[in-house]
């Protein structure tokens, strides 16, 4: 392991690990229990109690900040402080439900990829879940996000018209679980929301041009034999997710950015009047989830991941905080 | 679900009165309501049980149509799903009033969930009752954050 200004950590037991990665967290109990944590993944993991003591000319693949225990200060420079390092890193913050005030700046900033709910404590499994998809590029499959055996229900769409049979379905999956309705309708609108996206905005020309972007979602759109969105659905008792994945991989992390950061300002613009889709999709997906994430391969694969704890009433739901991970793997 | 929308036959001269149901989406259309030529337009919205990306576009342009044409606006009985529109797009609610919302409960003891009916015009923030009674003899707790819940009422 490489020295560093901060806390030298001792290596962990044999085994793959990769990357460079930096944790900046103020709290030392919860320092450390990152640190377990990433420990045995990260071939070189340093700790700091505070941005003011990062080596400015550190190079690292993933900076992984608790964002509550930052200053008001902190917080300002640490977009600035991120985007200055070449190569830049992932930044991955861990964060309450506070973050929320600060999604329009951190989206519009254009470094937010990756934020990481903290109720009480994060969840370790989802954090490892989440450096090991950075720092290895290994990032698709809803599969990851489940405990083993578990066997999604899969759906292949080629068809517009076809949406309203899977949403029909997925009501019908919804009302087998006995979930809490409004648990129910947010699947339901990630569903609707992922197929519409994965229809009408992913498919493109070899050029690259948009195909169906234009069209208002009435239109028939059919998409190719080699073109079918592959929607998987499933559920573990803990947690139900659904992921909608695509042929062609044309969204670009900055599109995404640009989407939440518009929708969260909460301006005149918030809802989009060009022909087409009404630019609320990723809004209305990162809402209505627990956990979205969002896979490219670009001019491969675009895949939507959408979970969703489940609790015993909507206030419980709604009172956890959000995570949101944007992976790009060439 | 596709969108209904129902005109009652006993709405006072000068009004149109319509009970929207189902699902807001892309095939919504607001097409009828617009005919209308009267100067208030009451919308019930006690059955709309979802809304979409799609659907919240062409409510919005409905909504800013009815603005151009100087109607007057009064959104009642707005279901939970409405409610949650309302808190998250800015013009969502065009110049309409926002006469009673549903407010929803769950029951700790038997799972139930209710929704209540409640007045939110007049002076001051309206009363939220936190718990009511369920049918099973528990209580029901309102189900969602006290603290954004009715936040687009500002």
């Amino acid at each position: 392991m490489a020295a560093h200004s901060g806390a030298r950590l001792p290596p962990a037991p044999s085994t793959e690990r990769h990357g460079r990665v930096l944790l900046v967290d103020a709290s030392s109990r919860s320092l450390e229990r990152l640190a377990q944590c990433l420990r045995p993944i990260a071939a070189d993991l340093t700790a700091e109690a505070s941005l003011a003591a990062v080596d400015p000319e550190g190079r690292y693949d993933l900076l992984a900040v608790n964002y509550d225990s930052l200053s008001p200060a902190e917080r300002e420079s640490l977009v600035e402080m991120a985007s200055r390092w070449a190569p830049r890193p992932r930044l991955l913050l861990l964060a309450n439900g506070n973050v929320r005030n600060d999604l329009p700046k951190l989206f519009a900033s254009g470094m937010l990829t990756n934020l990481m709910a903290k109720n009480d404590e994060f969840a370790p499994q989802d954090l490892i879940v989440t450096v090991q998809k950075i720092l290895r590029s290994d990032i698709f499959g809803l599969e990851k996000y489940f405990s083993w055996g578990i066997e999604p229900l899969t759906f292949e769409i080629r068809f517009a018209s076809g949406k309203a049979e899977v949403l029909r379905t997925t009501e019908e999956y919804a009302t087998k679980l006995g979930i809490n309705s409004r648990i129910a309708a947010h699947l339901s609108t990630v569903v609707d929301e992922f197929l519409t996206n994965a229809i009408f905005n992913a498919p493109t020309t070899p050029e690259g041009q948009h195909r169906f972007a234009h069209l208002p979602r009435t239109s028939p759109v059919e998409l190719g034999a080699d073109e079918v969105v592959t929607m998987k659905l499933c559920c573990d008792g803990r947690q139900l997710g659904v992921s909608v994945s695509d042929p062609f991989g044309s969204l670009s992390e900055k599109r995404v950015l640009d989407y939440l950061a518009k929708c969260f300002r909460k301006e005149a613009d918030q809802v989009d009047r060009k022909a087409g889709g009404a630019g609320l999709g990723l809004f209305y997906a990162f809402d209505a989830l627990s956990h979205f994430v969002i896979n490219i391969r670009p001019k491969q694969q675009t895949e939507m991941i959408g979970l969703l704890k489940l609790t015993a009433t909507y206030r419980d739901f709604a009172a956890q905080s959000k995570s949101f991970n944007m992976f790009v793997s060439e | 679900m596709g969108m209904t929308s129902t005109f009652s036959p006993e709405a006072p001269a000068g009004t149109v009165h319509v009970r929207l149901a189902g699902d807001i989406t892309e095939e919504s259309s607001f097409e009828p309501i617009l005919r209308s030529d009267a100067p208030v337009v009451v919308l019930d919205l006690a059955e709309v049980r979802r809304i979409n990306s799609a659907g919240v576009r062409e409510w919005v342009n409905f909504v800013a149509e009815l603005a151009r044409r100087e109607r007057k606006v009064t959104l009642e009985r707005c279901s939970v799903a409405v409610v949650q529109q309302l808190n998250m797009v800015v013009n969502f609610r065009g110049n309409a009033d926002v006469r009673s919302v549903f407010v929803p409960y769950c029951c700790g003891a038997c799972g139930a969930e209710r929704s209540e009916l409640l007045e939110v015009v007049g002076p001051g923030a309206p009363d939220v009752a936190s718990s009511i009674a369920c049918a099973c003899g528990g209580t029901m707790e309102f189900d969602d954050l006290p603290e954004t819940y009715l936040s687009f009422l500002g």
